[in-house]
Parts: C-alpha cells; sequence; structure tokens
C-alpha cells in the first residue's frame, strides 16, 4: 500500500537521482537511435521485484528450515543466487552477442571456408557496397529533386516516401536480405501503433520497406541527427530528448496526435527501449500501451542467426562496424509475423497490457521473455529492489517471533520444555512486536493443528 | 582491451587449474565471463562492476561476497581470487570450504570468531529495517547462546561447525549450480 502510493513520486526521485553521474547519461546520447524512452515508474518497479520473491521464495522454501529458531545456514540462499548471477545472469545474456564456436578447423571445412570468405569478402561485399552507395547517391538525388521542385505538398510527400521506401529496398539488398513476411499487413487506422522487439537500428530499414511508417526516438546531433530533421521528417517521425523528462510527457501529447491523425503515417514503436540481442525479450516500457484508445498492433521481428548476428551491440561496435558485419555475410535471414491487433482489456493495468504483448512477440518470435528493464544497462537498479529482497527475508522472521510468541501464549502453562529460550524474551518481545492480530490468529490456528497431528 | 594487462598466459592457465577444480574448457569460460565484467579493463573487478549487474546489486550481502572473494584484501578482485572462491562453492568444492565460506560471511573482521555484534551487523544487512534492532538483538542472541559452548560470548569456528556442520543438505544449500 505504502509503496504504491508513494511510488510515483519515489520513481521519479530515483529517476533523476541515478541519472545525475554524467558518464552514464553521457552514455545514452549516442545509443539506440530508434528507442522510445519514458520513465520508469512504480509498477515497471513493482515487476522486477515480482521477479525476485518467486525466485527467492522458491529458494527459501526449497531449503526449509526444520527448526522454528534462526540457523546460521540461512543466508546461503543470498549467497549461492549471488554468486550464481556472477557467472551467469540473465540480465547481461540479453546483451551480448552468442558466441561462435569454430568450426572450420577440418581439412574438408577450412577451404571451403577460405573459398567462402573470399567471396564473401572479396567479390559480395565491394558489389554490394558499390550498390549501396550508388542507391545512396540516386537518393540523394530524387530525394532533394522532390522536396525542392515538386511544389505540390500532398505530392511531394509522396514522392518523398517513395524515395524513403526505395532507399530501405537498397539497404536490405545490400546485405541480401532474405525477410519473409507473415500474415496480413494490417492497413491503416485510426489509433493505431505498431510495436515491436527491438534487435539493431536495421529493424526499422526492415519494416519501412513493407510500408511508411513513423517512429518515436532519441534526438541525435550530427550526422544521425541530420537524416532525422531532413530526411525522416517526411513520416513524421516524433524525435525528443531522453534525458528531458518534460520533453517524454509532450511525446505523449504528439503521439497521441499522430496516431489519431489518419492521414499520418502509422506509428512504429520499441518498446524495449533498447537494441536486445534477440534471443531475449526485456521489459517493454509502457508508455505506449497508456495512451488512450490506442489499438497495438503487435510485430515480431526475429533473425535468424545462420550466417551474421544481427544484433547490434552498440557499446561494443560502431554503427559502421555494424554494417561492415551485414554487408560481409552470406545473407540477412529474417522473419516478420504481424500479429493480431489487440486492445487494452477492461481492468487491465498499463503494464499488464504491455506485458501480455511481449508475451505474444516473444511467443512469436521464439524468445525468451524476460521480465529486466533494459535501461537498467544504463541505470543502477533502485535500492528498493533489494529493500523488497530484505522483506521477504526478514518477513520469515517476523513470522518465526510471533509463531514463537504464540506458541508461549498457547502452550506455556502444558509444557515448557522445548521452548526455554523462547520464554525469556517473549516478555520483552510483546513490547516490540506490534504485528496484525489477524496475522497471528493465522499462526496459531496453524499451530495448533500441527500440534494436535 | 584490457588484453594488455589482463591477457590469461599458459603459465597462468596452468597454475589456476591445479590450484582450483575447474577445467580448462570452465577456466576459459570464466575468464571470458571475468573479462566481460571489467568493463574498464583493469584486469580487477571492483565493486562498481560487481554492482553493474542488477541481479547482483541486488543483494543485501554483496558487500560481504565481495570481501570474501578478495583475499588479499586490496579492494580489487583478480581473477585468480575470482576462480578459487567460484571453485569453493562449484559442486566440486569440498564442504568443509563451502562451510568456511559461509563461517568468513559472517566473521568481518576474520579473528576466527562470530561475534555477538558481527552476527547483528550481517543480519541487519539481511533484514535492513524490516525488524527493529530489539527483534534482531533477540535473535542474534539466541543463536549466540546456543552455539557458544565454551561460553565466551562468541562462536568460534569449531562451535560453528557443531551446529550446522551435520545439518542435512547444507552442501547443496552452499553449492552453485551453473549450466551452460
Amino acid at each position: 500500500m505504502n509503496r504504491s502510493s508513494g511510488g510515483s513520486g519515489g520513481g521519479n526521485g530515483n529517476n533523476s537521482g541515478s541519472k545525475s553521474p554524467s558518464p552514464g547519461s553521457m552514455e545514452i546520447s549516442q545509443e539506440d537511435t530508434w528507442s522510445l524512452f519514458l520513465p520508469t515508474n512504480s509498477s515497471e518497479i513493482d515487476e522486477i521485484s515480482k521477479l525476485i520473491e518467486e525466485k527467492l521464495l522458491k529458494k527459501l522454501n526449497k531449503q526449509v528450515n526444520p527448526s522454528k529458531k534462526f540457523n546460521l545456514s540461512d543466508v546461503s540462499p543470498f549467497l549461492s543466487d549471488g554468486v550464481e548471477v556472477l557467472v551467469d545472469d540473465e540480465f547481461t545474456k540479453c546483451f551480448t552477442s552468442p558466441e561462435i564456436g569454430a568450426w572450420n578447423w577440418n581439412i574438408y571445412l577450412y577451404p571451403a571456408w577460405l573459398l567462402g570468405a573470399f567471396i564473401r569478402y572479396g567479390i559480395l561485399f565491394p558489389l554490394r557496397l558499390t550498390c549501396l552507395i550508388f542507391g545512396c547517391l540516386a537518393f540523394a538525388v530524387a530525394f532533394t529533386m522532390s522536396s525542392t521542385l515538386v511544389k505540390n505538398e500532398a505530392k511531394k510527400k509522396t514522392y518523398q516516401r517513395k524515395c524513403i521506401s526505395f532507399l530501405c529496398i537498397v539497404f536490405i539488398m545490400s546485405w541480401s536480405g532474405v525477410i519473409k513476411y507473415h500474415g496480413v499487413r494490417p492497413r491503416r487506422k485510426k489509433n493505431q501503433i505498431f510495436v515491436a522487439n527491438h534487435t539493431t537500428v536495421m529493424d526499422f530499414v526492415v519494416l519501412q520497406s513493407q510500408f511508411n511508417h513513423a517512429s518515436v526516438g532519441q534526438k541525435h546531433k550530427g550526422i544521425i541527427g541530420f537524416i532525422q530533421d531532413k530526411i525522416l521528417n517526411c513520416v513524421g517521425c516524433l524525435w525528443f530528448d531522453r534525458a528531458e523528462s518534460k520533453d517524454r510527457l509532450l511525446v505523449a501529447q504528439q503521439i497521441s496526435k499522430h496516431i489519431a491523425d489518419e492521414s499520418k503515417d502509422p506509428l512504429l514503436i520499441f518498446p524495449e527501449g533498447v537494441c536486445v540481442n534477440n534471443q531475449y525479450c526485456v521489459m517493454f516500457k509502457k508508455g505506449a500501451f497508456e495512451l488512450p484508445n490506442a489499438i497495438i498492433y503487435p510485430v515480431a521481428i526475429k533473425y535468424n542467426t545462420l550466417f551474421v548476428d544481427a544484433f547490434w551491440n552498440s557499446k561494443k561496435q560502431s554503427f559502421i562496424r555494424h554494417m561492415f558485419n551485414l554487408m560481409t555475410s552470406w545473407a540477412l535471414v529474417c522473419d516478420v509475423w504481424y500479429l493480431e491487433p489487440t486492445t487494452i482489456r477492461e481492468g487491465e493495468t498499463p503494464t499488464q497490457f504491455a506485458n501480455r504483448v511481449k508475451a505474444m512477440i516473444a511467443r512469436k518470435a521464439g524468445i525468451i521473455n524476460v521480465p529486466w528493464d533494459g535501461y537498467l544497462k544504463y541505470f543502477r537498479p533502485s535500492s528498493r529492489f533489494s529493500e523488497h529482497k530484505q522483506k521477504i527475508f526478514a518477513s520469515r522472521f517476523k513470522r518465526k517471533i510471533e509463531e514463537s510468541n504464540s506458541v508461549h501464549d498457547d502452550l506455556s502453562l502444558s509444557h515448557s520444555n522445548s521452548i526455554d529460550d523462547i520464554s525469556q524474551e517473549t516478555e520483552n518481545d510483546k513490547n516490540s512486536v506490534n504485528t496484525t492480530p489477524i496475522d497471528t490468529n493465522n499462526i496459531k490456528q496453524r499451530k495448533s493443528t500441527t500440534a494436535t497431528d | 582491451m584490457g588484453n594488455t594487462h589482463s591477457g590469461m598466459t599458459k603459465e597462468q592457465l596452468e597454475q589456476l587449474k591445479d590450484g582450483s577444480s575447474f577445467s580448462e574448457a570452465e577456466l576459459r569460460r570464466l575468464y571470458r565471463r571475468f573479462q566481460m565484467l571489467d568493463k574498464d579493463g583493469s584486469g580487477t573487478l571492483t565493486t562498481d562492476e560487481f554492482l553493474s549487474i542488477p541481479d547482483l546489486a541486488l543483494n543485501p550481502l554483496l558487500e560481504r561476497v565481495i570481501q570474501i572473494f578478495d583475499t588479499n584484501k586490496d579492494n580489487e578482485i583478480e581473477f585468480s581470487e575470482f576462480v578459487t572462491t567460484l571453485a569453493t562453492l562449484s559442486h566440486k568444492g569440498t564442504k568443509e570450504d563451502k562451510l568456511k565460506f559461509l563461517f568468513e560471511i559472517y566473521d568481518i573482521d576474520c579473528d576466527g570468531f562470530i561475534s555477538n555484534g558481527e552476527l547483528f551487523q550481517v543480519l541487519k544487512m539481511m533484514v535492513g529495517n524490516n525488524l527493529n534492532d530489539v527483534q534482531l538483538q533477540q535473535i542474534v542472541d539466541k543463536t549466540i547462546i546456543e552455539g557458544d559452548l565454551d561460553k565466551d560470548g562468541k562462536i568460534s569456528y569449531d562451535e560453528f561447525l557443531n551446529m550446522i556442520g551435520n545439518q542435512e543438505g547444507i552442501e547443496e544449500k552452499l553449492s552453485v549450480n551453473w549450466s551452460e
């Protein structure tokens, strides 16, 4: 109760607090161009605490302590838990590229691999690069012509969009993209928002080539900023600054306005907010899901890792390097599923709605659904999570103390053999432990049944 | 990045293999993990780097665990320290080592005894503000009285073994299961 009421305020405080260290915020501005940042709030935090609770309770239950007293080994779940994640944790796994074992060290395979590598780097890459450069040049010419020469606004827009679609096809061709689209591409409707899982900036290209859509993302400076301003604005993309919380509110309003206007291109949002390695699906920011009347069109994108890993690990790879990887592989194979549109159900909170859509996408794409917030990449989890852990652990003792009290109350007259030590402190306990009577009653009942057994 | 500083040589690998129960493949895997955690490439892990794993940052006993990892007490954890402690908690670690590890969690000042104050501190980390100090002190006192056979007011390692050494499944509890 306390948590939820004080939640929003505390959440904001946490956000601004954790953002203040400059290295973290510096990093952000350069990452993940197309992602949407909306505040992490208390309900999202609850999601993580729930996970922790489940995990911990499972462990605690597994290690039921037969004696009712505190036992020095009671802390071991925390230890094994902590050390386990040292070696392997799910969160980091979401953002690491899978390791590729060497398969080519074999007298038969090695020459074949060498030949393949020669073809890929020596023939395919130059060809693709030339195509890409010419494609870009053609695009630049066509785009500038259509934006300067065509006077009719509506016509200009159509030409510009055609140019963008053309550019996307050029890009997909440059990595020999084999993209299979499943399901029917939905037609433009009011309040429509496309929501997809996020692996690489190229997600945008992959979907854009099918139909024009606008996106929401981080405002950038430099060359990406130029592209954002001059080129992508014609499909009505909304840019904002992740660090500005005021901006976010504005964006929510703009999004609402945008989707309500049917003449505009549909909106595509990557609610994960960060690029994930396409094996996991991290928490969906609920921003897109709390807009009134929004109809969510989930899109699941799954890249085949057979030839190349499409995950853009922006911490390790520059964008150019990422492009180079894609362009020197045999092909980029990818599946795109358009799922059934869905709206928020009655009685469903935006967070639940977001989770439901996420589960749909994860199931379709065959990726693992984890509740971590992708922004933990940049921000440390708030101390409230560990407080939650402490609470679970403490609740166990609380019960023990209560139990020993009630045992004492019940049985002190009949036999005081096993509870010698407890009886000494019960006097103090009574003052200090102010528990709700209901709780104590429950335990008493449970106690008495076990006693009769 | 940190290769110049922290590249694992053959001798080092051999040494670690002899010193711990890990196979070469396991060591290599751990080393990759170590390098990944070592964000600044310094060849050592610091508390800050540990905190970058959300799951770990949430662990109330993290501070204690790091201190035990850090056997030479320089506030940084080298790969050899990393491996040694992990070996203790792996399935191949002996029961003795595991219990020793657990004992060290409580024995903050490393004097070979768990004092009343130390137990209180550790328990405080575990429960935070959810129990008041009086309640906590009761638990502590009770535990110490129960285990303290020679009545010196603190628990020695032998007394500690006596208390929980024969507990069923204690070895399991202190083993970490990590799959490939």
